[in-house]
C-alpha cells in the first residue's frame, strides 16, 4: 500500500507539484491552491473610527471556524510575508465568506496595510483558526460578554451566531471604547437588541463623557449598574491585556466563572545590552527554558539538551534555521533587533532580546 | 600553494580585512527587501514558463527544429531552476520573505540529488571548510586529483576520462556525493548504513527518472522516443553547464587548497581570506551571471552566501577595492580562460606533481 502510494505520487508530481500548481493558479488569477488557504478581498467597509471590515472569499482549503476563534492572516508587504492574528467577526454559517475587522494602529505595518493600502481583489493567506473562548454546548442561563476595543470582534461572531439561532439564552454585552466614534458594529448590535429583548447592550466610553448612560473603566460598580450580577453564570472577556486583567479581577471578586482572551500589540523592544534572562518556549516540545541574552540561542539550546540540527555555527550554512513564532531576537553580527512574528531566524547567530517562542 | 599574488597580512590587517568585508555584507543585508522579492519571483516565473514551453515544443517534435528548440528551452529552464533558484534559495537568501515555497530549509529542486544532502555537503561542509583537503568533499569530488597537495595514485592517470564522464553525469555525481562511497571501500562505513542513506536518495532519483523518462514521454504518445531523447539531452546540457561553472569556481590555476591545520586557532578574518583564495570569478554579461546562478561571482558568493545573489555584481566592486587595499589577488577572468585552467589542472595532476615550495 505504501509503495502504491509512493508510485501514485511519482506519477502525479512530475506533472505538477504543489508549488507549481499554486503558481499557475495565481497566474490565472485564481485563489486555488494545493493545500494553502488563500483568500481574495471581496469588499472593504468602514466600521468605527479607523476601523475596517474586510470580507474575504477563501479557496476550498478553508475548513471553517467556530465563532470566537482567530486566525493568522498573511499579507505580502514590501516583498515580505507578514503574519498577524485577527479574530473573525462574521458568522461561521457564511462558509467560505469570512470577515475580519481591523483597527488601524499607527506605525503598525499590517494594520496600516489592511486599513489603508489593500484593494478589493488583493490576495491574503489564512492560517488554521484557533482559540478556546468558544460558546459552550450547553448554554448558560445568562452570558455576560465584556469587550474592549478590538475585543468586540470575536464576540461579534458569537452574537451573530446566537442571533441566527434565535438568541437561545440571555446575553448582556458590555463594550468599551475610548470615544463614541470608536464603536464598531453599533447599528448591527442595536438591530439585534431590538429583535431580542433578552439581548442587552451597554456601550461604554472610557475617555469622553457622552450622552451614553455609562462611562468609565471597568469596575464592580459599573457592572452592577448595567446588570444583576447574581443572574450571570458565565463571563467572556476579550480586549487588551490590561483590560483583561482588570476585568478578570473584578469578575473573580464576584466569583463569576470566566473565560478570557487578551490581545497584545507587538512592539519592537530596544536591544538590552545588559545581562538578562528570557523565557524561551519551544512549541513542538512544549518546553520552557530560561536563556541568557549573552550567548547565541543555538549554543544554549544544546547546553539545555535540546537537539537542533546545526552546521557552521557562524550564520553561513542555513542549517539551524527555525521559525520564531513570536518574540524579539537580536542578530549577533549586526546587532539588529527584529520581532516579526513567524519569521525564519538562524539560531546560531540570534540571541534572545525578549521572551520568545520557537518552532522547535 | 601560490602566494606570489597575495601579500602576507599580519594579525591586525587580517582582522581589518575581515571586518571591512563583513561591513559590505551588513550594508547589503540592511537593504534586502522588496526588490529582491520581486527579482526571485520573476525568476520563478521564468523557470515555470520555460519549462512549459520547452516541454510543449518537445511534444511537437514531428518538426525537427521544434525538438532542438525544446531541448534548449528545457535545458535553460533546468539551469535557471538549479542555479539561480534552487541553489540560492537553499542558502536561505530569500528566507526573509517568509514564503513557504521559497524557504531554504524545505525547498526541493529539479535535479537527481536530494536537497537535504545538498544542504549538508554544500551549504555546510563546502561553504564552511572551502577547499580544505579532507573536509570539503568538493575538492575533486572524491575522485579527481586537482591539486598537487592531493596524493597521486595510478588511477589518476585515467582521470581525464572520468572527469569527462563526471561532467556529462554531473547531477548523478552530486546525487551520490554525500553517500561517500569511498568510505565503504575503506571500511569505515557499513553496507547497512549505506542502505539506510540510500532510501531518500533512491526516492528522489526514481522521481526524477520517472518524470523525464516515463511520464512526459508517455504523454507525448507517438513521440515517446523523441521526448525521451529531448529530456535526456536537456539534462546533459544542464550537467555540462553546471560542471563548468562550478569547477571554474574553485579549481582555476590561482585557486588554493588548504591543509586541515589552517583551522587550528583560526584568526578573525581568516575565514574570509580562505573564501577569497579558494574561489575564482567569471567575467561576463548580465544574462551570463543569471544563468550561472550568479556563481560567476563565486568569490562574493563564498564571502556572502546568505546575501541574495543578485547583489553580488554590485558587491564585487567593493570587494575588489578591499582586496586591492590589502594586496590580495582577485581571481577573475573570462569563462574560456578559467575553464582552460581547470582542464589543464585535470590533465596536469593526473600525472605525479608536487606542491611548489611555500614562501611565507
Amino acid at each position: 500500500m505504501q509503495s502504491f502510494k509512493t508510485w501514485g505520487e511519482n506519477l502525479i508530481t512530475p506533472l505538477i507539484n504543489p508549488s507549481q500548481f499554486d503558481f499557475w493558479a495565481q497566474q490565472l488569477g485564481l485563489t486555488h491552491a494545493w493545500e494553502r488557504c488563500f483568500a481574495r478581498v471581496v469588499s472593504v467597509q468602514a466600521e468605527g473610527l479607523g476601523t475596517k471590515t474586510l470580507t474575504l472569499k477563501t479557496n476550498r482549503n478553508w475548513d471553517g471556524f467556530v465563532a470566537g476563534q482567530h486566525c493568522n492572516v498573511t499579507a505580502t508587504i514590501a516583498g515580505r510575508n507578514i503574519t498577524r492574528s485577527y479574530s473573525i467577526s462574521s458568522d461561521p454559517i457564511d462558509g467560505r465568506r469570512v470577515q475580519i475587522t481591523v483597527r488601524l494602529e499607527t506605525g503598525g505595518l499590517m494594520s496600516e496595510y489592511l486599513c489603508s493600502d489593500i484593494q478589493v481583489g488583493d490576495r491574503l493567506e489564512l492560517g488554521r483558526p484557533f482559540g478556546e473562548m468558544l460558546l459552550p454546548t450547553t448554554m448558560p442561563a445568562h452570558l455576560l460578554l465584556l469587550a474592549a476595543g478590538s475585543g468586540i470582534t470575536p464576540m461579534m461572531s458569537q452574537i451573530r451566531t446566537l442571533a441566527r439561532k434565535g438568541m437561545p439564552t440571555s446575553v448582556t454585552l458590555m463594550y468599551w471604547e475610548k470615544t463614541p466614534a470608536d464603536f464598531n458594529f453599533a447599528l448591527q448590535l442595536q438591530s439585534i437588541a431590538q429583535q431580542y429583548s433578552h439581548f442587552n447592550i451597554n456601550l461604554i466610553t472610557t475617555r469622553v463623557q457622552s450622552e451614553l448612560p455609562l462611562s468609565g473603566r471597568i469596575s464592580s460598580e459599573l457592572l452592577s449598574q448595567a446588570i444583576k450580577i447574581d443572574t450571570v453564570d458565565q463571563v467572556f472577556i476579550c480586549g487588551s491585556s490590561s483590560f483583561v486583567q482588570a476585568a478578570t479581577s473584578v469578575c473573580e471578586f464576584q466569583k463569576l466563572p470566566l473565560m478570557s482572551e487578551a490581545f497584545t500589540a507587538s512592539k519592537v523592544q530596544a536591544a538590552n545590552t545588559e545581562v538578562a534572562q528570557y523565557d524561551v518556549y519551544l512549541r513542538r516540545q512544549g518546553l520552557n527554558l530560561r536563556l541568557s541574552n549573552q550567548l547565541p540561542l543555538l549554543e544554549q539550546l544544546e547546553n539545555a539538551g535540546v537537539s537542533v540540527a546545526s552546521g557552521c555555527r557562524q550564520g553561513i550554512c542555513n542549517t539551524c534555521t527555525c521559525v520564531r513564532h513570536s518574540g524579539t531576537t537580536m542578530d549577533t553580527f549586526s546587532g539588529a533587533v527584529d520581532n516579526e512574528p513567524s519569521q525564519i531566524i538562524k539560531l546560531c547567530v540570534s540571541r534572545a532580546a525578549g521572551n520568545i517562542e520557537l518552532d522547535l | 600553494m601560490n602566494y606570489s599574488k597575495n601579500r602576507v597580512m599580519n594579525t591586525d590587517e587580517l582582522a581589518q580585512f575581515g571586518a571591512q568585508l563583513e561591513a559590505i555584507k551588513q550594508e547589503q543585508l540592511a537593504d534586502v527587501g522588496e526588490a529582491d522579492a520581486r527579482y526571485i519571483r520573476r525568476i520563478v516565473t521564468a523557470v515555470r514558463y520555460t519549462e512549459v514551453i520547452g516541454r510543449g515544443l518537445l511534444f511537437l517534435s514531428f518538426f525537427p527544429p521544434f525538438w532542438l528548440l525544446g531541448v534548449l528551452v528545457l535545458a535553460l529552464s533546468k539551469i535557471l531552476e538549479n542555479m539561480e533558484l534552487g541553489h540560492n534559495i537553499m542558502h536561505g537568501q530569500y528566507d526573509f520573505m517568509n514564503e513557504p515555497s521559497l524557504n531554504g530549509g524545505s525547498y526541493e529542486w529539479d535535479i537527481a540529488g536530494t536537497s537535504d544532502n545538498w544542504r549538508e555537503s554544500h551549504n555546510f561542509k563546502h561553504h564552511t571548510y572551502t577547499n580544505i583537503k579532507g573536509m570539503d568533499d568538493d575538492v575533486g569530488y572524491g575522485m579527481l586529483r586537482l591539486f598537487p597537495e592531493q596524493r597521486w595514485s595510478p588511477m589518476a592517470l585515467f582521470q581525464t576520462v572520468y572527469a569527462t564522464l563526471l561532467a556529462l553525469l554531473f547531477q548523478w555525481g552530486i546525487a551520490i556525493q554525500e553517500l561517500q562511497l569511498g568510505k565503504i571501500v575503506k571500511g569505515s562505513k557499513t553496507w547497512a548504513e549505506l542502505r539506510e542513506e540510500l532510501k531518500p536518495v533512491m526516492r528522489k532519483i526514481n522521481r526524477q527518472l520517472i518524470k523525464d523518462y516515463v511520464i512526459f514521454p508517455l504523454l507525448a504518445g507517438p513521440f515517446f522516443l523523441s521526448v525521451l531523447a529531448g529530456n535526456f539531452v536537456a539534462n546533459i546540457l544542464r550537467n555540462l553547464w553546471t560542471f563548468m561553472i562550478i569547477f571554474c569556481g574553485h579549481f582555476t590555476a590561482d585557486a588554493e587548497v588548504f591543509h586541515k591545520s589552517v583551522l587550528d586557532n583560526e584568526l578573525p578574518g581568516h575565514w574570509y581570506l580562505r573564501q577569497l583564495r579558494g574561489s575564482s570569478n567569471l567575467k561576463g554579461g548580465k544574462l551570463f551571471h543569471i544563468l550561472s546562478g550568479n556563481l560567476s561571482h563565486q568569490i562574493e558568493h563564498h564571502l556572502f552566501p546568505t546575501v541574495p545573489a543578485r547583489r553580488y555584481a554590485a558587491m564585487s566592486v567593493k570587494v575588489q577595492k578591499v582586496c586591492a587595499r590589502f594586496g590580495q589577488n582577485y581571481n577573475n577572468d573570462h569563462l574560456h580562460k578559467q575553464f582552460g585552467q581547470v582542464v589543464w589542472r585535470i590533465i596536469r595532476h593526473s600525472f605525479p606533481s608536487s606542491p611548489k615550495p611555500v614562501s611565507v
